[in-house]
């Protein structure tokens, strides 16, 4: 339970972060809330010889509409989106999917884009930007460029950062006309993380069809998803309660399951249809108000 | 007047007693001042490490712990068990280290080596079949003409399978001392322990086996807070042992040995497993007329105790029962809050919840028809605490025969049980030292395990001497003070009590012959209220309680209580009700508790916040072995899959989910019977009323505790109403 001594470093910009991840490369690991690396190098399964900390760029830390999109900076708190009023109003699944992370210690502390980064294959975050089809910003020495979250998860813990970059930004779309939202989790029971979270964006057209559905799934397999067989089940249909329950039973279709001794695989991939199914039902309720 | 000397005072005059008191040492430890076993640090303190054996069963070829020994920082390794030793369990110790600090005993450990010849194992017993000859017979007995009596073509009869697995106590402190020579012949141990004034003859014993010799007076046990120990916690245990030779070979120095969590949940505690089937009759007016059960469960490789079934109702006429107790590799059974009773309960009250529903009773009005089954002098209790227990759960509203018809994935549902528990105190002695300057200590070798007995102790002698329970200072935790029993089987209420109120009285007796001449009186017309020393009903005549103590001159008052004693200031037999009201996610297998409603009696009350939050303690306890523990083995490695506590899940506040509702039952009745423990009663009920509410819920009984989502969702497959 005690890490590796490791050389802590505080830079006051980002401009000086970036330089410190280039020049440390491998042996340093950037902190954000600290709370997925540092229980990693208690563990020891981490132990990076430079620790660069992210805490003083408070440039990272905002949440801003303009232009109908919404930017939330990598450093914002999971309890700043959790208490957010502009999101509780643009984009209620954001604050819905922060106030099932952790415990309040967790919230207080964990960022945005550190869970982004971390792409644990339990958390929460991932699926919620899925659903919103979000952009990441990713900065590097060279230059910035945005990554689309369906592109960004790439597999167990890895992202499609490249060594290097830091994570700054994530932004989303406007919210479409007669649309609705919503997160839905079954937590594991001690650690609290996602047996199953099921981020759902969903809007219907002038004829209460389903125009577009984006579905993010997390928990189930390695990385979190886009339940992709289940909005094609769904898109231009209209929302018939059997449809969205027919559509939700593949929700883990073609996906490598996870299993532990809370949650079989088995019992992990009926989970996942039937949060897939609540969580759609919820968003269609919304959707017409 | 009292009819006897020491006897309890009469209802209206018992000052605190009963009332709610705050612990008194409620400060120390929610401001991080109470320090626990493991929080004692000692200069120059070693800390060892033991080499377990990861094998479920194995005879030790060789061992070699001289590397660790030449490991820098490494002040003493000894070998635990030896060449040609059998080890019984993964997880047992083989040898110990002590070093300079965690780290680098860690690092020794791995050093030593050690050889194994491998044996076969068993470590899953819930399938009697394949149990072999590791199944013995643990007793067969028969009452009346059992087969007669379900041979009655008029007989209703339900036939099930209940189980309840092996958990481990999961101390939220783990085991282990501090442990130090003072000297060549003394020793001082700091114990996280349930019974500080047995360590010392446990220890002395043991050393001297070893040929080390020290007198039992010559050790000292400390434990003045300790995180846990629900029955886990009475003996000194091997890693108490090795922790005093590794302090002597490294020439005396204090070591620090405790376990990890992984250790305490592999070896330091399991409440035994109960399984079997359950065959009951009743007639169809829904009278009970047979019992049959054959039932099994492990222990470890000892036997694994034998709960008493049938529960409560035990004048069933007919009764056929056979126990057979599987002897298996893992870490041996410790007594568990109330030993036996769990099991027992859930086989008993799950099977007459079953055979309610067959009979389409109320499952209350089926315990009521047929408490008259219980013993006798518990008849009355129950038959309050039903009515009791339905009026506050609000049994005839929400109650419906088997299976939520709402539609829906939700399902609600309604349980009951009932449970018993001894609880005489156990034999034990203070001293009660009333000052000059009007200080008043009560001393003795006894333990708070977060029960209250420090509180207890300054209510009683409170109210007896007539001052504020703030004037009292107890200090207990320490072998040096007079000799108390173990905290067990809710025991220590009862003792402490007593022989506090026995030392208290012949204090006080003292003190009334040391002011009596000066109040012109007699000593036996003296009383001590509300702060002063008086003559009966004539407050115009008294002195305060100092200016009274200050007549004693340059004398202190020191007085022995002890327990048993004259006078009956305890008794024994309780009896509780519980109801459990749960909903069900039929999708999810998810159980919700919505509310638990414990009504409980335990005689007279000492002090009635502490008394509820054994029995809030209990609840909880019970929600969590009802919906998440289980020691999971896995047959293939022969290993504990989840010692740790993110897949050995524990209910924090926020699992409980609903209320608890607690209902003590007091007055006329249930105070004159005296002092009755309180610590093992309420942790009976909850499995089986648990079980009960889900089956009444999704209408199929999940056989086995604990109630996971799996196990919820494999019954409804298998029918139910979803
Ligand atoms: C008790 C507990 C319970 C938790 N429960 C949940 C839960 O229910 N759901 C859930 O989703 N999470 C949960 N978490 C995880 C928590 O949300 C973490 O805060 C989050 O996963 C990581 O964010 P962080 O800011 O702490 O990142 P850090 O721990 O600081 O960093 C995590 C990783 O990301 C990298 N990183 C951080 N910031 C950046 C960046 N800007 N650019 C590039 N790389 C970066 C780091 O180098 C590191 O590898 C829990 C954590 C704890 C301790």
């Amino acid at each position: 339970m005690i890490p590796e001594p490791f050389e802590y470093h505080s830079p006051q910009s980002l401009e000086e972060a970036l330089r410190l991840v280039t020049e440390f490369g491998e042996e340093g690991k950037m902190m954000a809330g600290g709370h997925s690396l540092l229980p990693m190098m208690k563990l020891r399964l981490a132990s990076p010889r430079h620790v660069i900390d992210l805490g003083r760029l408070s440039e990272l830390r905002y949440i801003r509409e303009s232009d109908g999109w919404i930017e939330i900076g990598a450093l914002t708190t999971h309890f700043q989106i959790e208490s957010s009023s502009l999101l509780r109003e643009k984009c209620p699944l954001l604050p819905e999917t922060a106030r099932e992370i952790g415990d309040a210690q967790v919230r207080n502390l964990g960022t945005l884009g550190g869970s982004l980064a971390h792409a644990d294959p339990a958390a929460d975050w991932p699926a919620a930007i899925l659903a919103l089809d979000a952009e990441i910003r990713a900065n590097s020495a060279g230059g910035e460029r945005w990554i689309a979250a369906q592109d960004f998860f790439v597999g167990l813990m890895t992202t499609a950062l490249a060594p290097g970059e830091i994570l700054t930004a994530v932004r989303l779309p406007p919210l479409p006309r007669r649309a609705g939202d919503t997160y839905l989790k079954l937590r594991q029971p001690a650690s609290g993380f996602a047996v199953v979270g099921v981020g759902v964006r969903l809007a219907l057209n002038e004829a209460a069809h389903i125009e577009r559905v984006a579905i993010g799934v997390t928990g189930i397999g390695p990385k979190a998803y886009r339940a992709a067989a289940v909005e094609r089940e769904l898109l231009g249909k209209p929302p018939t309660a059997r449809r969205l329950a027919e559509a939700a039973a593949r929700a883990a279709d073609g996906v490598q399951t996870n299993s532990d001794l809370f949650a079989s695989a088995e019992y992990r991939k009926h989970l996942a249809s039937v949060y897939v199914r609540r969580a759609l039902e919820l968003a269609l309720e919304r959707a017409n108000p | 007047m009292a009819s006897c000397k020491y006897d309890w005072p009469a209802a209206g005059q018992r000052d605190a007693i009963g009332k709610s008191t705050d612990r008194i040492d409620g400060p120390a430890k929610v401001s991080g001042r109470a320090k626990y076993t493991y929080d004692i640090n000692r200069p120059g303190m070693l800390f060892g490490k033991m080499l377990t054996c990861p094998h479920a069963h194995a005879k030790i070829k060789s061992i070699d712990v001289s590397p660790a020994l030449k490991h820098p920082g490494v002040k003493a390794a000894l070998v635990i068990q030896d060449v040609g030793s059998e080890i019984q369990w993964a997880g047992d110790e083989i040898a110990a280290v002590a070093a300079v600090d965690e780290a680098t005993a860690e690092d020794a450990v791995r050093l030593i080596r050690v050889e194994y010849d491998v044996l076969p194992h068993l470590v899953r017993e819930e399938n009697l079949s394949k149990d072999g000859d590791r199944a013995k017979p643990a007793g067969e007995q028969k009452v009346g003409d059992p087969d007669k009596a379900f041979a009655d073509p008029e007989a209703v009869i339900s036939e099930g399978f209940y189980g309840i697995p092996v958990i481990t106590h999961c101390c939220l402190e783990t085991h282990g001392n501090v442990v130090e020579w003072r000297g060549a012949d003394s020793i001082l141990t700091h114990s996280s322990t349930q019974n500080v004034s047995g360590i010392p003859s446990q220890l002395g014993a043991a050393l001297r086996a070893k040929k080390i010799n020290v007198q039992d007076s010559n050790i000292e046990t400390i434990c003045q807070y300790i995180g846990g120990g629900f029955g886990s916690k009475f003996s000194i245990d091997r890693w108490g042992v090795v922790a005093a030779e590794l302090s002597k070979q490294a020439g005396g120095k204090p070591v620090k040995l405790m376990l990890d969590r992984d250790e305490d949940l592999e070896v330091a505690g399991a409440r035994p497993s109960y399984f079997g089937h359950v065959k009951v009759a009743a007639s169809k007016d829904g009278t009970l007329t047979a019992w049959s059960s054959e039932t099994w469960g492990t222990g470890g490789p000892g036997p694994s105790g034998v709960p008493p079934v049938p529960y409560i109702l035990t004048n069933i006429p007919n009764i056929y029962k056979k126990h057979t107790s599987v002897s298996t590799n893992i870490g041996p059974a410790r007594a568990w809050r109330a030993p036996n009773h769990p099991q027992a309960c859930l086989m008993t009250l799950a099977a007459l919840d079953d055979l309610a529903a067959k009979l389409a009773m109320d499952a209350m009005e089926f315990l009521q028809k047929n408490i008259h089954l219980a013993p006798s002098y518990l008849v009355n209790t129950y038959q309050q605490e039903l009515s009791k227990a339905a009026e506050l759960s609000e049994w005839s509203k929400y109650w419906h025969p088997r299976g939520d018809k709402t539609p829906g994935h939700l399902k609600r549902g309604l349980g009951v049980s009932l449970h018993t528990w001894g609880g005489r105190g156990h034999a034990g002695s203070c001293n009660v030292i009333v000052r000059p300057d009007g200080s008043v200590t009560v001393q003795s070798g006894t333990q708070d395990l977060g029960t209250g007995t420090r509180t207890v102790i300054a209510v009683v002698a409170a109210s007896t001497f007539g001052l504020p329970v703030d004037a009292i200072q107890v200090e207990i935790g320490d072998s040096r003070y007079p000799f108390d029993g173990a905290s067990g089987g809710s025991t220590t209420v009862g003792a402490a009590s007593a022989w506090t109120r026995r030392g208290s009285v012949d204090a006080l007796n003292e003190l009334f012959a040391a002011v009596a001449p000066s109040l012109g009186v007699q000593a036996n017309q003296l009383e001590a209220r509300d702060g002063r020393i008086q003559v009966q009903g004539n407050p115009s005549k008294s002195l305060s309680w100092k200016d009274a103590c200050a007549k004693l001159g340059a004398k202190t008052i020191h007085t022995v209580g002890k327990n048993p004693g004259p006078c009956n200031l305890g008794s024994v037999g309780v009896g509780g009700v519980q109801v459990a009201d749960v909903t069900v996610d039929t999708e999810t297998g998810k159980v919700k508790i919505n509310r638990l409603v414990a009504v409980q009696d335990c005689g007279l009350i000492i002090d009635k916040l502490t008394a509820e939050s054994q029995v809030y303690g209990g609840l909880i306890m019970g929600v969590c072995y009802s919906l998440f523990e289980e020691k999971v083995m896995d047959q293939t490695i022969g290993r504990m899959l989840n010692a740790n506590m993110e897949f050995y899940k524990l209910a924090g506040i926020g699992d409980i989910g609903g209320e608890l509702i607690v209902h003590m039952m007091t007055g006329p009745g249930y105070d004159e019977r005296g002092v009755i423990g309180l610590g093992e009663p309420p942790v009976i009920s909850p499995g089986a009323a648990i079980s009960n509410a889900v089956a009444n819920a999704i209408g199929v009984r999940v056989s086995q505790l604990p109630l996971t989502p799996r196990r919820v969702l494999a019954a409804l497959a298998k029918g139910g109403i979803a």
